[in-house]
């Protein structure tokens, strides 16, 4: 009894000692309309959505677990989170190893390098704008096909995932090299050239060296990676509209159809489950990488 | 010491510099989140009506005083014609038409009487004789000028004769202009009539006449065609279609722009009925003052002045449903405020009254909402704003084709406000998900209240009973149209299945050039059949039924074909042409409601274009009012000894329109429950709607009842309206231009036609996503661009992810 209050006495001191340090309450009165726009438009509204997952849609009455029941029934949402998660862990690893190649050999390239604003010229494209020149090579009558010969439609079935990964791919490429190009520059040169003078080649520099200083940016552009495939949907929207073939049909067409027929039960306890996957996947990188890269800095010091 | 109080003084001025700047971010903080403001919330939404009232909120109301309308009331076998004007007359009103007669109003009565004995003997003997008055204008001195369009010596020949009719009855010929051209009679309300002559070149003439003695004045030649023309002060207003011009009647030279009144009129202009009825009026007030009258209000303005005050909101009364304006009269001996008098081109006189007892914006509000634009609930909206003035509807339009908003964030924009508790009182569920809506409990059970409207009426509980979802009545319809085959007599006996069908337009025969049916493109073949056999279209569990499906493309093939098969590739392309052309830009999104659908194909139309092009048979929609729909399509069968029947297949299909819902979360539930009510009830005795059959049977029964009736008080069946017909030769060539009577179907006939009626056992019309999908591949493929299996394929994959959702 006594350890923990003289514990609880300890914890209160370093408290106030951080609490002085830090300038008082100011730095708290400086967050407060931060946190109060965070709080407003994201932490309540989410609480909303939670609070909805365990009732009825129009009539507010408790209902348990059993839009979480029809949800994990529901064949519409099982085959978006399926085709989620698939086009998810096909452009992220393809994204974020080409891009790093990409930037790896452009980094020795001075006058590349000043060509940044280039690689973001996607970036900027309007989406209206993409689709219809997607639609003009894709299409049955597109271009590509007129060169090719063939008449697939490549806006329909199986072929239009690919579309969709060539789509994410040619817009996110560019930044994503940008972010590596950043991310590069902080390598410690000393390091590079001891390991160098050590006899290390180039490739057990990159693996031993660069890649080890690389954990901590790669956590936040992986999670930057991750969070642009679901801007992916305004094109795959713009494409093929709410119902499109099988193979494109993501959370957010669900969501998006859902919410247009009222289903906002379903809506928030499929909401709640997307929210947990992504929040625990973003847990666990930390964990492994941005932690991790901390704890080595740490070490280091 | 002196730095140590220095240091203190500055960390302390730091300090009260932080206080007010983090009250200053928390202070905008709150403000942003801050409500916006019902003004905001007013004018933020595609509310129909114009010019709503931004400083006071219906609802909220506190200022007093307002102008009320009231109908004045026709008395028994007092009719209008063509009505044209409005004028004070012997303590009352005259409402003079196009022929001469016309009505008189009691105003002490508010009521309207025959006007015989105000008609000169001159006209009345024109009457008798069949003249034909294509203009008139009256002064209230009694004068008179009017157009006869009158045959020639020459077999098939008409010219225009001009005539002044003198205050004591003489009628004497005007000349001015030549008798091949007509002109434009306005009455100025000076003494002087206003003629326009725009026939005889690019510009318009403009000539006066005194009332008094007939003395005729040429005035000026105005730069373009006039479509309309009014007097103000010294100065006279003509409506150039896209401009107001302003001339001086002193100087005879045009003026400078009024940019206030031209700002009022912008959309107005040019908006004419032939040139009889238009979207707004004018009239001369006093001095240079003139009193405007369009669809978003009632306005005074002074010539040249900056503003335009608005008397009248239209959003409150009937100014903004679909009727023309024909004429208005304003009553400035009233103590306080005018009053106005409007008269519509359905015949309605309305009087416009100021009440400083009743609040300036009614206490209560209701919100009707539909999808597109439905003509019906307009038409309800402004029968109830008369009867209700202390309820204010507001009427929103999801997709009002003004803006890009698509189907989608229509749906998206109602299920916010549906989910926000905000949503609509009244829904119109045509083309929403309304199933959806029943089952997440947006809808009230209506079954309590249509309940008590049986006690007072009959109705077609074959179709209401046929809207119940598990026993529950979530929506009425307001009416219902049920597609009908129509063909010669004998065919249509042999007709017992749709084997039958197929067959008998497979032996057709037609003239050259001429369809079997009349259909001829994929996407009116699917959408018309459609509409008897897309019911079956999914099964109990809700999956999509491919045997039906499989069934219905393989028998809109075969139609398809075979209403080609007469046809030359030039024949066909030129069709298409002309059906995409009108289909994309005339209809526009609109075309994607199914009201606007059927008006394109209602049985009438469709049966016209038969005569007209030698098709052995027509499809169409029946629906809609007896006088100038079902009599005119029996007139039309008749004269070719055709008949109709109900689509065969299994089970008779109607096509519930204008469908409504209420809110179950609506805090107006009450009123809106009243409107309803008021709908399927009162109101459908009193007018005949667009293209659709009332739900209401004794308002059918009603409207059967024959209005003529001979000296001897039988019902008569002389023709009342004489129609053009066209038939085609067997030769393929078209044939002339002759008259068909139109008559009053007689007992048997409509006896007949409610047999029809009281067979319907379903309703037809599927969701919208299965509509369009089948529409989109099923054309695939009529037109071989598919097999038909590969379309049911195409459509079942399609529509796995909207059942599965």
């Amino acid at each position: 009894m006594q350890s923990r209050e003289s514990c609880s006495s300890i914890w209160r001191n370093k408290m106030k000692r951080r609490y002085r340090r830090g300038g008082g309450a100011w730095h708290i009165v400086f967050l407060l309309p931060s946190l109060l726009g965070v709080s407003l438009f994201l932490v309540f509204p989410f609480g909303d959505v939670v609070r909805r997952s365990f009732t009825t849609a129009m009539t507010g009455e408790f209902c348990g677990l059993d839009n979480y029941i029809n949800v994990f029934q529901n064949q519409a949402f099982l085959l978006a989170a399926q085709n989620t998660l698939k086009f998810v862990g096909v452009c992220l690893p393809l994204l974020l190893t080409g891009s790093l190649l990409i930037a790896l050999a452009m980094e020795k390239l001075p006058f590349l390098e000043h060509a940044k604003a280039c690689y973001l010229l996607p970036q900027a494209m309007p989406a209206a704008t993409v689709v219809l020149v997607w639609r003009l090579v894709f299409e049955k009558q597109g271009f590509l096909n007129g060169i090719m010969g063939t008449g697939i439609d490549f806006m329909e079935g199986g072929a239009s995932f690919g579309v969709l990964v060539g789509t994410y791919l040619w817009k996110n490429m560019g930044y994503t090299v940008v972010l590596w190009f950043a991310a590069l520059k902080t390598v410690p040169t000393e390091v590079l050239e001891a390991a160098r003078v050590d006899g290390a080649g180039r490739i057990r520099c990159f693996v031993h060296v660069t890649l080890p200083s690389l954990r901590g940016a790669a956590y936040t552009i992986t999670l930057l990676s991750l969070l642009n495939t679901f801007k992916v949907f305004r094109e795959a929207y713009l494409i093929n509209g709410a119902y499109p073939p099988r193979e494109i049909y993501l959370l957010q067409h669900v969501f998006s159809n859902w919410y247009t027929k009222l289903d906002l039960d379903k809506m928030a306890a499929g909401a709640v489950l997307t929210a947990l996957v992504l929040g625990s996947g973003a847990f666990l990188m930390e964990r492994k990488l941005g932690i991790a890269s901390g704890k080595r800095k740490e070490r280091g010091k | 010491m002196l730095f140590t109080k220095y240091r203190n003084c500055l960390m302390k001025s730091k300090r009260m510099l932080a206080a007010v700047l983090a009250g200053c971010m928390f202070a905008a903080c709150l403000a942003g989140c801050g409500e916006s403001g019902k003004d905001a919330e007013v004018t933020g939404t595609q509310s129909q009506n114009a010019g709503e009232p931004s400083s006071e909120v219906p609802g909220q109301a506190s200022a007093m005083g307002r102008y009320v309308e009231t109908e004045l009331s026709y008395g028994e076998d007092c009719n209008m014609g063509q009505g044209k004007q409005i004028l004070p007359w012997e303590g009352g009103l005259y409402l003079a038409d196009t022929m001469g007669a016309g009505v008189r109003a009691d105003l002490t009565a508010g009521t309207l009487s025959d006007a015989g004995e105000i008609c000169p003997e001159v006209l009345r003997n024109r009457y008798e004789e069949d003249d034909y008055l294509t203009d008139m204008a009256v002064a209230e001195n009694g004068a008179r000028m009017y157009v006869v369009f009158a045959r020639t010596d020459q077999e098939g020949e008409y010219n225009y004769e001009k005539y002044y009719l003198s205050p004591d009855g003489t009628e004497t010929p005007w000349e001015t202009v030549s008798k091949e051209n007509s002109v434009s009679i306005f009455y100025g309300r000076d003494g002087y009539f206003y003629l326009t002559n725009s026939w005889e070149s690019s510009n318009t003439m403009v000539y006066r006449v005194n009332s008094e003695n007939g003395e005729t004045e040429f005035l000026f030649e105005a730069d373009g065609k006039v479509r309309y023309l009014a007097r103000c002060g010294n100065c006279l207003l003509l409506d150039m279609g896209d401009a107001l011009k302003i001339y001086s009647l002193d100087t005879r030279q045009e003026m400078e722009e009024d940019q206030c009144l031209s700002d009022l009129l912008s959309g107005s202009l040019g908006q004419s009925n032939g040139n009889i009825s238009y979207v707004y009026q004018m009239y001369p007030g006093e001095e240079d003052s003139l009193y405007v009258v369009t669809k978003k209000g009632l306005y005074r303005h002074v010539l040249y002045g900056s503003v335009a005050e608005q008397l009248i909101d239209a959003s409150l009364c009937s100014l903004s449903d679909n009727s023309w304006f024909v004429d208005m009269h304003v009553d400035m001996t009233a103590e306080e405020m005018p009053v106005f008098y409007l008269l519509y081109d359905d015949e309605r006189l309305m009087k416009f009254a100021y009440d400083a007892s009743v609040p300036s914006v009614p206490e209560d509000m209701i919100t009707v909402y539909s999808l597109y634009e439905d003509q019906n609930i307009q038409m309800v909206i402004s029968a109830y704003r008369v009867q209700n003035p202390q309820v204010y509807v507001r009427y929103e339009i999801g997709i009002s084709g003004d803006d890009g908003v698509t189907r989608e964030d229509a749906l998206k924009n109602l299920a916010t406000a549906l989910a926000a508790g905000e949503g609509p009182d009244v829904l119109l569920l045509d083309d929403l998900p309304y199933h959806s809506y029943a089952d997440k409990g947006v809808l009230l059970d209506l079954s309590t209240m249509f309940e008590e409207l049986q006690k007072e009426y009959d109705y077609f509980d074959n179709i209401i009973n046929a809207m119940r979802r598990d026993g529950a009545l979530y929506t009425i319809p307001l009416g219902f149209t049920v597609p009908v085959l129509m063909g010669d007599t004998e065919s249509l006996s042999k007709i017992q299945n749709t084997e039958d069908m197929v067959s008998a337009f497979r032996e057709a025969s037609v003239p050259k050039g001429a369809t079997k049916v009349g259909l001829v493109d994929e996407q009116t073949v699917l959408q018309t059949l459609m509409f008897h056999y897309g019911s079956k279209f999914t099964g109990e569990n809700g999956s999509i039924d491919r045997e039906a499906v499989t069934g219905f493309l393989e028998l809109a093939k075969q139609i398809y074909e075979i209403d080609r098969e007469n046809l030359t590739q030039e024949e066909i392309e030129e069709h298409d042409r002309i059906w995409n052309r009108w289909y994309e830009l005339e209809m526009g999104s609109s075309m994607r409601s199914n009201q606007m659908f059927y008006m394109s194909k209602s049985a009438d139309t469709a049966v016209m274009a038969a005569n007209m092009y030698g098709n052995s048979f027509a499809i169409g929609v029946l629906g809609g009012c007896i006088r100038n729909g079902f009599n005119t399509l029996y007139a039309y069968l008749d004269c070719r000894k055709l008949d109709y029947m109900p689509f065969p297949g299994e089970g008779k299909a109607a096509l519930p329109m204008t469908m409504f819902g209420i809110n179950a979360a609506s805090n107006a539930s009450e009123h809106a429950q009243e409107f309803v009510r008021f709908a399927l009830g009162d109101w459908q005795g009193q007018d005949e709607m667009y293209w659709t059959t009332p739900i209401n049977r004794d308002a059918l029964i009603g409207m059967e009842e024959n209005p003529f009736k001979e000296e001897d008080g039988s019902p008569s069946y002389k023709p009342y309206v004489w129609m053009s017909n066209v038939m085609k030769n067997e030769d393929g060539s078209i044939g002339a231009d002759s008259a068909i009577e139109i008559k009053w179907c007689t007992p048997e006939v409509y006896e007949a036609y409610n047999q029809m009626l009281d067979s319907i056992d379903t309703v037809s019309g599927c969701e919208y996503m299965l509509r369009d999908t089948v529409l989109e591949e099923g054309a695939k493929a009529l037109t071989g661009e598919q097999s038909i299996e590969e379309s049911v394929n195409a459509i079942e994959r399609k529509l796995q992810l909207y059942l599965a959702e």
